[in-house]
């Protein structure tokens, strides 16, 4: 039982890791958090469903073109959601940057809910649901195949971060805005650059998850939570901490409400988190003494 | 002195401003040659999916009485609030109602703790109220001015509970439920069902509303072989832990209470929920005719098949629209009236007893190719 | 000497004044819509100048007012239904139960460094004491809530109509303005202001962080734990959904819109966001994307917050209106 919960947790796990590597993205990028993150994520559900199904006079496209839309949009609102909060408070503090986004936040809910409806919407598989059965225990391919897409996201992302020239650039400027600027960098470029991908990410991971989930327009609020908390969990801006604290922070959620009490479940993951944190601030693949958040 | 100067420049601008806030706020009330009925619901937040359909049953319910000629010759109309689901908003929401729009009534708020915020308020305002929460302790506060018209958990889950063991003959039952008044008041209305028969639950798990994992909670249902597993809980939660249900292997018979069967948690059950077995006031494929003309003018106008919740808006406003057609437009009237109303609705026959409650009894449905249908037993 | 002048008018005067201006609503209007919300704004300033306390002065973000707000609330509502104490019993004694938690949320957020950290340790602590508000059913009636709390009662009259409750929240606020006022201006004040500044040059200088921090979290948990006394005993009833991170996310747009380690900031910024989305009921179906949207307007444009906005609206009056002389005057501070 025990495996089960496990492997059952990995797979919810991997959910919360692509919300935490848009996440430590942008930490990494911009040294900002988007409290957001989950209505793009929700917003990227919605539109490739509409784009899926045809919309008035707008014909109905292919997967592949109404994932793209839906990507697409989360970039734009990225990009919106950058310049309209984060940018413009960068020197006022992090108070008015969160406030913003969790304007923000409302802000796509309640439009999401104008232009959508409450109702939810079922966006259909594309993986089978039906679970594969190895010996006592279930896994459903939706749930593999989104494992797959977190491994895969981490290493492009990772490679990406500290391979290509883009990518040091966007590091070098979080890290040092003054020398990254005098060395020819601009920042305003590569955070725009990399709230953008971040928020492709974000996108995708909504539409990957939305089969799973089925979309709504509060689809969003959970799990970016659970994804902020797993990407800290796992050390703020690492790319490979994003992917294992949001695997942990799912086992341990599984483990704790199986074998001690899903009525508590909750409080015990955050009471699990709290101490993480206390004793290890930095995440499990954080540096230690790193940069102040 | 400068101080003294700017003192009463300060002085005078808030003097301008609080005088332009309380003119904003207390705007010009409503005329009282229309009937207005209040309605109050979550439209955003988390539970805007329950206010939606409320209010479209109610939208329904308003245009065809009107295009029947109104109540009293006049138009009916409607005044929407949004509650948020939140107590405190639901007061505000009431207030605006009751001091601003000049309501003969108020119907909702969908959820339970908004409604009992409420009640304080319209005992005072003395203004009757269909409450649309199901928790028991709406109608136990010795308020005279509340009517459910729905019926409430212990009805509803009470009966499931006599259907499932005495007509079903299942003995193993597992619950599953939010942690959410609705689903602890539906859990212990269970469990009190079944210990009247000398039985208990096989399992009783919980999860948060709003959860999207329910992956430990199922493995334990799992391990004690239920035949039956009852979800209690709101409609996209319960729709995900069914589907999950069944990835992980459980193979037992699913039951549940109103809003299980709506488009919103079959949708999300996506399949699972094939042969569940639900009781309900409302069935939409009761065939009746008065529930079949609902059904097909809801989806005409809304592009949905309407669900409890719709049903509980529709026939709110008509219950009322009979209660004023009677006996004017007095709320203390109204209230009277509905009192000893006795009206055939499209979810069952509504009789408000002493302390409120219209619905006493529920029918049984089973959801094939994926549509709630109704359940005979002798028949399946 | 101006600036000084203008500064202690600001910081203590004002407060009082606006204090005043509202408690002269009552002359023109006793309309109990607008009472409600007013009462609502009294309870949110309460909270407002808890959450300047922490997260303005002393620098500290707090993410977990609303879990202070809930241990006030249950605690006087249990206090009052089972113990049938007094509210004015009841109302100090939860005030020190919700600073009790504030001591439980600030000694572990004294072990981590970072904005990004205290929001996820606090918004835990809240997020813990919902769950225990759930699940706990025997102690809190779980999410059936607590019902028929009672009304306080001052002598033989009980404080149940609306009127009575804006006279009784406000006169509430004014002592709370009081005391915050001697607070900020006290040493401990200026400790907490030194914390956020800078912790090592407060430290070099003989603060400690770790008393003053905790101590900061303990005012602001005790002033949330006032609030959610008086909503408890207002509304009557409570139950755990209306704890939610919802109520802590107001708690910080209050203080960014009214003004940021400011008193009479904190009384703007409750009484507007009580005020703001009853303002926005007009609009139907649209009022919470357009609150949102002046929400985001606010904190993004404002970024002094509406006090400070509002105060140098009079400077520019005064600028346009007033005798040269003056002016020139005003130029040297």
């Amino acid at each position: 039982m025990i495996i089960q919960l496990i492997i059952s947790g990995l797979a919810i796990g991997s959910v919360y890791s692509l919300v935490a590597l848009a996440h430590s993205l942008i930490w990494s990028g911009v040294r900002a958090v988007n409290f957001a993150q989950g209505e793009v994520f929700m917003a990227a559900a919605f539109v490739a469903l509409t784009a899926l199904s045809g919309a008035g006079r707008l014909p109905a496209l292919p997967f592949g073109a109404a994932v793209l839309v839906g990507v697409v949009a989360a970039s734009l609102i990225g990009l919106v959601i950058y310049n309209v909060a984060i940018r413009t408070t960068s020197k006022k503090g992090f108070l008015y940057a969160l406030g913003a986004c969790i304007g923000f936040s409302t802000l796509l809910q309640s439009s999401a809910i104008l232009i959508w409806g409450s109702t939810g919407e079922q966006f259909p598989a594309q993986i089978s649901m039906v679970p594969l059965r190895v010996g006592s225990i279930f896994i459903a391919p939706q749930d593999l195949f989104i494992m797959g897409i977190s491994l895969t996201a981490m290493i492009i992302l990772y490679f990406f971060l500290s391979k290509t020239r883009l990518g040091t650039a966007m590091r070098a400027a979080a890290q040092n805005r003054e020398v990254a600027g005098l060395m020819g960098i601009s920042h305003r470029l590569t955070d725009s650059l990399t709230f953008m991908v971040a928020s492709c990410l974000a996108g995708l991971a909504g539409i990957l998850l939305a089969p799973k989930f089925f979309v709504t327009p509060q689809m969003g609020s959970m799990i970016s939570s659970k994804g902020f908390t797993a990407a800290v969990l796992g050390g703020f801006g690492s790319i490979p901490g994003a992917v294992l604290g949001g695997l942990l922070l799912g086992v341990l959620e599984n483990i704790s409400a199986g074998l001690i009490s899903s009525s508590y479940k909750d409080a015990i993951s955050f009471l699990i988190m709290v101490l993480i944190i206390m004793f290890k601030p930095e995440g499990l693949l954080g540096v230690k003494g790193g940069r102040k958040a | 002195m400068a101080t003294k100067k700017s003192l009463r420049i300060l002085i005078l601008l808030a003097v301008v401003l609080v005088i332009a806030a309380v003119v904003i706020v207390s705007q010009m009330s409503r005329t009282k040659s229309e009937i207005v009925i209040g309605v109050v619901g979550a439209r955003t937040g988390d539970n805007a999916a329950l206010g939606e359909k409320q209010a479209n049953g109610a939208k329904l319910a308003v245009e065809e009485i009107n295009a029947n000629g109104g109540v009293r010759g006049t138009e009916l109309v409607l005044a929407l609030e949004d509650s948020q689901g939140l107590p405190a908003q639901a007061v505000a929401c009431l207030d605006k109602l009751i001091y601003r729009e000049n309501v003969l009534a108020v119907i909702g708020d969908c959820q339970s703790s908004p409604t009992l915020a409420m009640l304080p308020v319209i005992a005072k305002a003395e203004i009757p109220l269909l409450a649309h929460g199901t928790s028991l302790s709406i109608t136990q506060q010795n308020n005279p001015w509340v009517f459910r018209t729905r019926a409430n958990d212990v009805v509803k889950f009470s009966s499931l509970v006599g259907f499932l063991v005495g007509e079903m003959n299942y003995s193993k039952i597992a619950v599953f439920h939010d942690s959410a008044d609705y689903g602890i008041g539906g859990a212990d209305a269970i469990i009190g069902g079944l210990a009247e028969r000398s039985m208990d639950v096989v399992a009783n798990e919980s999860w948060t509303p709003g959860d999207k994992d329910f992956s430990s909670q199922l493995i334990n249902i799992r391990n004690t072989k239920p035949d039956v597993v009852i979800f209690i809980g709101p409609m996209v939660d319960m729709g995900l832990a069914m589907k999950q249900a069944r990835q992980i292997g459980i193979e037992a018979q699913f039951a549940g209470g109103a809003g299980i069967e709506s488009e919103t948690t079959v949708g999300a059950a996506a399949g699972a929920a094939e042969g569940l077995i639900f009781a309900a006031g409302f069935i939409s494929s009761n065939p009746d005719s008065k529930v079949q003309s609902f059904v097909s003018s809801f989806e005409e106008h809304f592009g949905y098949k309407p669900d409890d919740f719709a049903a509980t808006g529709y026939d709110s406003i008509y219950l009322l629209a009979a209660a004023i057609e009677e006996a004017g437009t007095d709320p203390a009237d109204i209230r009277d009236a509905l009192a000893n109303l006795e009206y055939q609705g499209v979810e069952g026959t509504f009789d408000f007893d002493s302390v409120g409650e219209g619905l006493h009894t529920m029918a049984y449905g089973k959801v094939a190719n994926g549509v709630p249908t109704y359940f005979d037993p002798n028949n399946q | 000497m101006k600036a000084r002048h203008h500064e202690n008018f600001i910081t203590h005067v004002l407060p009082f004044i606006l204090i005043g201006v509202i408690a002269l609503v009552p002359l023109l209007t006793r309309d109990p819509y607008l009472m409600h919300i007013l009462v609502l704004g009294g309870i949110y300033v309460i909270l407002a100048i808890g959450m300047n306390i922490i997260t303005g002065y002393c620098g500290q973000i707090n993410l977990g007012m609303a879990g202070f707000f809930a241990v006030g609330a249950y605690t006087s509502a249990l206090l009052t239904t089972r113990l049938s104490l007094s509210f004015w019993l009841a109302l100090p004694i939860s005030a020190l139960v919700a600073g009790v938690a504030g001591v439980l949320v600030g000694v572990p957020a004294l072990k981590v460094r970072g904005g990004v950290y205290l929001v996820l340790i606090t918004t835990s602590f809240a997020g813990i004491v919902q769950v225990i508000l759930n699940q706990w059913v025997s102690l809190t009636k779980g999410p059936m809530g607590i019902v028929g709390i009672p009304a306080p009662a001052i002598g033989n009259v009980l404080i149940y109509e609306r009127i009575h409750w804006f006279y009784l929240t406000y006169a509430i606020v004014a002592v709370i303005v009081f005391l915050a006022i001697r607070l900020v201006g006290s040493r401990i004040g200026r400790s907490f202001v030194a914390l956020r500044e800078s912790e090592t040059s407060a430290q070099s200088i003989g603060i400690s962080p770790a008393f003053y921090k905790v101590l900061a979290f303990v005012c602001s948990a005790v002033l949330a734990g006032i609030a959610g006394s008086i909503y408890a005993h207002y509304m009557t009833t409570i139950s755990p959904d209306a704890f939610g991170f919802n109520l802590s996310v107001l708690a910080l747009i209050m203080i960014v819109v009214g003004g940021i380690g400011s008193i009479p900031g904190s009384i703007v910024g409750g009484v507007a966001l009580a005020l703001f989305p009853e303002w926005l009921r007009a609009l139907g179906p649209y009022q919470s994307v357009a609150y949102a949207a002046g929400i985001i307007l606010a904190v993004v444009f404002l970024p002094k917050g509406l006090l400070m906005m509002g105060v140098d609206a009079v400077q520019l009056i005064r600028k346009w209106f007033l005798a040269p002389d003056e002016t020139s005057e005003k130029e040297v501070s």
